[in-house]
């Protein structure tokens, strides 16, 4: 292993991207510790097959896919939600990222965690994941058209 | 749409967290973006202060064991720790203080002319695991060394701590310890950590003959004299061996 490739090294660099992102998605100080080291031993157990300058982008990835299937499973969505009712810690009382994501498939919800909350630009989305930048503007316009469905749906239940 | 839209809050031309660690991490190869980058920089508080936020998150120690206690059994942390350190806990459980079997991926390892050196950690309540260099550990942790060899030679470790105290790990006594080519070997002997908080210097001095355990504390000794007691200052012993260094950081465990 090249020097600035070692373990340790990749988590001095990188180990603040992956828990600040972890923190962010989950809203969990926590879940995002286990999330970050979790992701880093993905990240040394690939680093023999990752042929890449800089690990940020699969960093990225790895650490939304994570998030996004501990928000995904049941168990975690009701202690979030739980926690959430119960310390109110959504900014201005808004709803949280799982209850926004409820619903979504999964390739929809990737894309709008990269698009809505990083504000990453479409040809940004399309590196991070591997696919067309047309592929990522299509998957934006179809979440766009399910969630205005969806949230305006909601909009009159709620009135 | 709004509760999730950053962009339709804060407009479409601010940088994501993307660019801003591409930025940060100085990996903007295109001089261009590097420019637009810094010219967005120039006129937009919002995403200074988000730099500046970016810039101030500090990851946690890495300790597989933070909080495992507490992770649900189900995680795929769990089952992959539990494989990862599965021959390590096995033998730990056979023989509670002494540790036979070394990780099998990567703690870390200080590099000194091909010689590398890995420590191990058992703490108080059973866990052991691999240390990463400059990894908190407490006052009554105890540790063993393992050594990955280019030649023969004949290895000390010895300890250089903040309050000007140099002590050999192992061998305690004696002379320096015979090891062949390898990787890994662990090294006999174990020590717990005493109860000087702050950082520590291990140093591995791995020499061509034997050498008295006496000479090497007494090097150390001198060159942490001269280095006026700044462990970072202190470059290498005067002998004749390589030598690499492992820091670790003592702290009360709360």
């Amino acid at each position: 292993m090249s020097p600035g490739t070692s373990p340790n090294d990749l988590y001095l660099r990188y180990g603040s991207v992956v828990y600040r992102r972890a923190r962010r998605l989950l809203g969990d100080e926590q879940a995002a510790k286990d999330a970050c080291h979790e992701v880093f031993l993905r990240l040394f157990r690939s680093l023999p097959e990752l042929d890449r300058a800089s690990p940020l982008t699969w960093l990225y990835k790895v650490t939304t896919n994570f998030c996004l299937n501990l928000i995904r499973d049941e168990e975690r969505r009701r202690k979030l939600l739980a926690a959430q009712a119960a310390t109110s810690t959504s900014p201005a009382g808004g709803p949280s990222l799982a209850e926004l994501l409820r619903g979504f498939p999964e390739e929809l919800q990737e894309v709008a965690v990269y698009y809505f909350v990083d504000g990453m630009s479409q040809d940004e989305i399309a590196e991070v994941l591997g696919i067309s930048q047309r592929t990522v503007s299509n998957r934006v316009s179809a979440f766009r058209a399910m969630a205005k469905a969806a949230w305006s749906v909601d909009a009159v239940e709620a009135t | 749409m709004n509760q999730l839209d950053e962009r339709e809050r804060h407009g479409a031309d601010c940088l994501s967290d993307l660019l801003l660690d591409r930025w940060r991490l100085m990996q903007l190869d295109d001089s261009g973006k590097r420019e637009r980058v810094r010219a967005h920089l120039d006129e937009c508080e919002r995403c200074r202060l988000r730099l500046a936020g970016i810039e101030a998150v500090v990851a946690p120690p890495f300790d597989f064991g933070v909080g495992q206690a507490s992770a649900a059994s189900s995680r795929p942390l769990s089952r992959w720790r539990a494989r990862w350190l599965a021959p390590v806990f096995l033998f730990a459980g056979a023989a509670a203080l002494v540790l036979l079997v070394p990780w099998k991926k990567d703690g870390q390892r200080s590099k000194g002319g091909g010689w590398q050196l890995g420590l191990v950690a058992q703490y108080p309540n059973g866990r052991v695991e691999p240390v990463f260099q400059g990894q908190a550990l407490a006052p009554g942790d105890r540790l063993r060394f393992e050594v990955s060899a280019p030649t023969n030679g004949f290895v000390s470790v010895i300890s250089l701590d903040a309050k000007g105290a140099v002590t050999p790990f192992v061998p305690v006594t004696g002379e320096t310890a015979a090891v062949h080519p390898g990787k890994r070997t662990l090294l006999d002997g174990a020590i717990r950590l005493d109860d000087a908080i702050g950082p520590e210097r291990l140093m591995l001095v791995a020499c061509p003959r034997p050498m008295a355990v006496t000479e090497v504390v007494a090097a150390g000794r001198m060159a942490l004299g001269q280095a006026q007691g700044r462990l970072d200052k202190l470059d290498k012993l005067a002998l004749p061996c390589a030598q690499t260094s492992f820091w670790i950081r003592k702290e009360a465990r709360p």
